[in-house]
C-alpha cells in the first residue's frame, strides 16, 4: 500500500516536471504539443475514491497551469476527464476487472488498455482546446489540434506502457 | 435536514469536484488579475528556478545556431559602422553626432540582456519567461527583442524573473510600418502557425512586394522605430468590414529563442502620463 503510494508520488513528480520542462517546449508543426501528464490520471487505481481522484487531478493540473501561464485551462480539462474516467472504464472493462486493479497494459492487455487511455486523452484534449478557444474559434484548427495532440499523447503513453511490459 | 446532510455526505465527491471546477473557472475568467499575480504565473520563484535549471541544460543544444546568427548580425553591424563612418567622412563634419541632447535616441533607450528560460508557441496565448526581474531593472511594459527582431512586451515582474507576452498572442497588437514607405498598420497573430502573422489596417492603395520588410513604427513608447517585425507575404481574402489583411512572415523564429534584449525607455513613464492626460 505504502509502496504503491510512493510509486504514484514519484510518477506525479516525474510527469509534472517532464511536462513543464520538456514536453511544453516540444512543438511539432509549430503547434502540436503532447500532454503526457494526463497519464497520471489514467493509471490511478480503479477503486480510488472519487474525492481523492478529483483532489489529485486538481493538484496535478494547477501547477501545470501556473507553469505554462494558462489560467485554469488544464485544471478544467483534467477535472473533466477524471469525472468521466469511471464511465469510460465501464464502457471497456467488466465490473470485476474494474474492482481493485491498477489500469495498465499488464492488467488489461495493451490494446484494451490503449482504447481506454485514448478515450480519456481525447476527452481531456477536447475540453482543453475548447476552453482555450473561448478567445477565438477556428473550427478546423481546433479539430486538427485535438486530433494531432491526442495522437502524440497516446503515442507517448503507448511507448511508456510497452516499455513497462518489456521490463516485466 | 438530516436527509440533506446524508445526501451531501454520500455525494460529497461531486461537491469536491464542483469546488475545484469553480477555482478553475475563476482563474479562467479573472485572467487579467490572475496573470498580474506573480505567484500564479510562471514568474514565481519555484517555477523560475526549475525553468532556469532546465534551460541551463537545453540551451547547449541551440548554441551552434545562436552563434551563427550572432556572427551574421555582427558582420551586418560591422558593415553598417563602416558605411556610417564613410558617410561621416563625406560630410566632413569630423565630429560625432551630438548625443548629449536629452531626447537623443542614444540616451533614451538602454538594453538589458536576459535569457529565455521558458517559452511556448503552441497555445493560443503564448508567454515567455525570462531569467531577469525587478532587481535587474525590468518593469512591466518594456519591449523585448532579439537579434532577429521583435519578441514581445513584459507583463509581470517578480524579483528575479519576468513574464513576457509574446507576439504569438492575440492580446498583443504592434504598430508597424513598411520600411521603404511611410505607411502604417498593425500586426497581430492569428493563432495558426508560429511563423506567420497578419498586418491589418494598411491603406488599401498601398502597393508592396513580397519580401518587403516591416518594422516597428516607433509610435508607442515601448519600441523604438526600426526594429524588424517580419516580411510581407501576400494579400488575404477581404473581411466583412471591407479591409484586407496581409499575411506576413515573422523575422524571429519563436520556437527557438535563446538570449533576448529588454529595451528600457527613459521617457516611457513621462510619455504614458501625458498620453493618459488627454483620455
Amino acid at each position: 500500500m505504502l509502496l504503491s503510494a510512493l510509486k504514484y508520488l514519484i510518477s506525479y513528480i516525474v510527469l509534472l516536471l517532464l511536462q513543464v520542462t520538456v514536453l511544453n517546449n516540444f512543438t511539432f508543426l509549430g503547434w502540436a504539443t503532447p500532454f503526457l501528464y494526463i497519464y497520471f490520471i489514467i493509471i490511478l487505481p480503479t477503486n480510488i475514491s472519487k474525492g481523492w481522484l478529483f483532489t489529485l487531478a486538481f493538484l496535478l493540473a494547477l501547477p501545470i497551469d501556473i507553469f505554462s501561464n494558462t489560467p485554469g485551462m488544464h485544471t478544467i480539462a483534467t477535472l473533466g476527464a477524471s469525472a468521466f474516467r469511471e464511465p469510460i472504464m465501464r464502457l471497456y472493462f467488466s465490473s470485476d476487472e474494474i474492482d481493485g486493479s491498477n489500469p495498465s497494459a499488464i492488467s488489461f492487455g495493451i490494446w484494451r488498455f490503449m482504447r481506454y487511455a485514448i478515450t480519456v486523452v481525447l476527452l481531456h484534449h477536447t475540453i482543453l482546446f475548447i476552453v482555450e478557444s473561448f478567445v477565438f474559434l477556428n473550427f478546423w484548427l481546433l479539430l486538427g489540434k485535438i486530433i494531432v495532440c491526442a495522437l502524440f499523447t497516446s503515442l507517448l503513453i503507448f511507448s511508456v506502457e510497452t516499455f513497462k511490459l518489456s521490463r516485466r | 435536514m438530516r436527509n440533506l446532510i446524508q445526501f451531501l455526505i454520500k455525494h460529497s465527491y461531486w461537491l469536491v469536484l464542483l469546488i475545484y471546477l469553480v477555482v478553475g473557472f475563476a482563474m479562467l475568467f479573472n485572467f487579467n488579475v490572475y496573470h498580474r499575480s506573480i505567484y500564479l504565473s510562471s514568474s514565481n520563484q519555484v517555477s523560475g528556478e526549475i525553468f532556469k535549471t532546465s534551460s541551463n541544460i537545453t540551451n547547449y543544444f541551440n548554441l551552434r545556431e545562436t552563434n551563427a546568427e550572432l556572427l551574421t548580425r555582427n558582420s551586418l553591424l560591422q558593415k553598417r559602422i563602416l558605411q556610417l563612418e564613410e558617410q561621416l567622412k563625406k560630410n566632413n563634419s569630423g565630429k560625432l553626432i551630438d548625443d548629449s541632447s536629452e531626447t537623443s535616441v542614444f540616451r533614451k533607450y538602454n538594453f538589458i540582456t536576459a535569457e529565455v528560460i521558458s517559452n511556448s508557441v503552441s497555445h493560443l496565448q503564448n508567454y515567455i519567461t525570462l531569467n531577469k526581474g525587478h532587481i535587474d531593472g525590468i518593469a512591466p511594459e518594456m519591449g523585448v527583442i532579439d537579434q532577429n527582431g521583435i519578441i514581445g512586451i513584459v507583463t509581470t515582474v517578480s524579483d528575479h524573473f519576468s513574464v513576457v507576452i509574446s507576439v504569438l498572442n492575440p492580446k498583443l497588437k504592434l504598430s508597424a510600418k513598411l520600411k521603404n514607405a511611410d505607411y502604417f498598420g498593425s500586426v497581430a497573430w492569428t493563432g495558426e502557425s508560429s511563423e506567420f502573422g497578419v498586418l491589418e489596417e494598411l491603406p488599401r492603395h498601398v502597393k508592396f512586394n513580397k519580401g518587403d520588410t516591416l518594422i516597428t513604427s516607433g509610435y508607442s513608447s515601448v519600441f523604438p522605430e526600426g526594429i524588424t517585425i517580419g516580411y510581407m507575404e501576400e494579400k488575404q481574402d477581404a473581411l466583412s468590414d471591407g479591409t484586407t489583411p496581409i499575411k506576413i512572415r515573422f523575422s524571429t523564429q519563436y520556437d527557438r529563442l535563446g538570449f533576448v534584449q529588454i529595451i528600457t525607455n527613459k521617457f516611457q513613464k513621462e510619455q504614458k502620463e501625458i498620453e493618459n492626460q488627454i483620455r
